[in-house]
């Protein structure tokens, strides 16, 4: 009974915490975008999934470090205290938002390895140099022009006409573009997106998908040349691209109508050396703050223990 | 007179008047804008004896607002509802073609734009030598 308590309890604190901190991540999306636009893509794409994700961190993290020892140290085994149902009816909610979250998420993965095995039945593998580490190209009939598919081992699938529209400087700028998406794993951060789906929060994931294609873009390229290629690539694959919506869990070059792209080739044409970033100093930085941080929850550690179990108790009845 | 306040952030009457609204008559601009503020487009709170209005949304939101309402009332003209929405599908198409046209422009003279510098620097680098 005492471990079942301290389930319930556990479990309600997580959800009131993920709820909540969802609601204000979904109303702050606006500050948090304007936030992600001041530095690069890539440091704008890190910062705007971190931020989605940053609920579920924080209640985990919460529950795992406060919750659970507060009532595991704090609560008296054989006490008999009476117990309402406000647990039990939040972490009902918790499970069936999970089992939501899976049944998205597997969904997804099914609708995707079905699109994938309909594009790859009549492919066949060729390589480009450099060869990358998951760069099996692989060449069928419909798919989209160019796009990395897959969570765990994804493929770079190339349309048989890309081939020929784009010359071949082009191509490898479009493949790289592809092959940083597979390196990011940005497939399997769609995935994660898909588990833990909360209203109010898709202007964050439309934000950070954008980023991301953007991210993928400036790593693709080295010198204005290389971006005028890309940017060369995402317009002729434009125009072979009907207005569909994206395949699940799919990244493409090009999966969108022209307005869309628009803004792409503007920031290509617009290239410029970017800034070395001063890594010494940010990871400094970085360290700093763990440190103080980790200090001061260890300096009040036992004090927040008893806050939080009294915030339990208030839970409990 | 919205472009005003979201260009200022908000204004009185006074104020608009002041900044490039001197040929309207002080009660034509209060009129408009207690409109607007009826309209649910702009909030007002008193100062002193006069009100600072400010726009309740933002320009984005306006346009897009519009834009619904224009499609919804494209979309309710015809009894088939397919009708206007293939159109719409077509008009969006064409303008894509254009706007793929203009950008497939521009990225061809940036690219002769670097080809011509490589070829002055190149040029140069020769004439050196």
């Amino acid at each position: 009974m005492f471990f079942l308590r301290g389930f319930l309890v556990s479990c309600s604190m997580a959800v009131i915490m993920y709820v909540g901190l969802s609601a204000i991540i979904g109303a702050a999306s606006s500050m948090a975008l304007r936030v992600a636009a001041r530095g690069s893509a890539k440091s704008g794409a890190d910062f705007l999934f971190l931020m989605r994700l940053s609920p579920l961190l924080f209640a985990m993290l919460v529950t795992v470090a406060f919750v659970v020892p507060s009532f595991l140290l704090l609560e008296p085994q054989h006490a008999i205290e009476p117990f309402g149902f406000g647990p039990l009816l939040l972490s009902i909610a918790g499970f069936l938002g999970v089992a939501w979250g899976l049944g998205n998420g597997v969904g997804a993965l099914r609708r995707a390895d079905r699109q994938i095995r309909a594009w790859t039945i009549t492919a066949s593998s060729f390589e480009i140099q450099p060869r990358g580490a998951f760069l099996l190209v692989s060449r069928a009939a419909d798919v989209p022009p160019l796009a990395a598919a897959g969570i765990l081992k994804p493929k770079i699938l190339v349309a048989r006409e890309t081939e020929s529209v784009l010359n071949e400087r082009e191509l490898r700028c479009a493949l790289r573009h592809e092959r940083e998406h597979v390196r990011r794993h940005d497939n399997l951060r769609k995935l994660l997106l898909r588990l833990i789906p909360f209203p109010g929060t898709g202007t964050l994931e439309q934000a950070w998908r954008e980023a991301s294609e953007m991210a993928a873009d400036d790593a693709a390229v080295s010198n204005a040349s290389e971006a005028v290629d890309l940017a060369a690539a995402l317009v002729k694959l434009s125009r072979s691209v009907s207005l569909q919506p994206p395949a699940e869990l799919t990244t493409a070059l090009v999966h969108s109508p022209a307005s869309a792209v628009n803004s792409r080739v503007e920031r290509l044409l617009a290239w410029k050396e970017p800034a070395r970033p001063r890594w010494s100093h940010r990871f400094l930085l970085s360290c700093s703050i763990t440190a103080v941080v980790l200090t001061a929850v260890a300096s009040v550690y036992p004090q927040t223990l008893f806050f939080v179990h009294s915030a339990t108790e208030w839970l409990v009845r | 007179m919205l472009e005003a306040l979201w260009a200022r952030g908000s204004a009185t009457v006074r104020e608009l008047l002041e900044s490039g609204y001197e040929k309207l008559a002080y009660t034509t601009l209060m009129t408009t804008l207690d409109r607007l503020f009826k309209k649910g487009l702009l909030t007002r709170s008193e100062e002193g004896r006069a009100f600072r209005y400010r726009p309740r949304v933002s320009r984005e939101e306006l346009h897009r607002e519009e834009a619904r309402h224009s499609f919804r009332q494209l979309l309710d003209s015809s009894p088939t509802s397919n009708l206007p929405l293939s159109f719409l599908v077509e008009i969006v198409g064409e303008q894509d073609v254009k706007l793929l046209d203009d950008l497939g422009k521009l990225v061809e003279r940036k690219r002769r734009d670097l080809n011509e510098n490589r070829a002055r620097r190149n040029g140069r680098q020769e004439g050196g030598e």
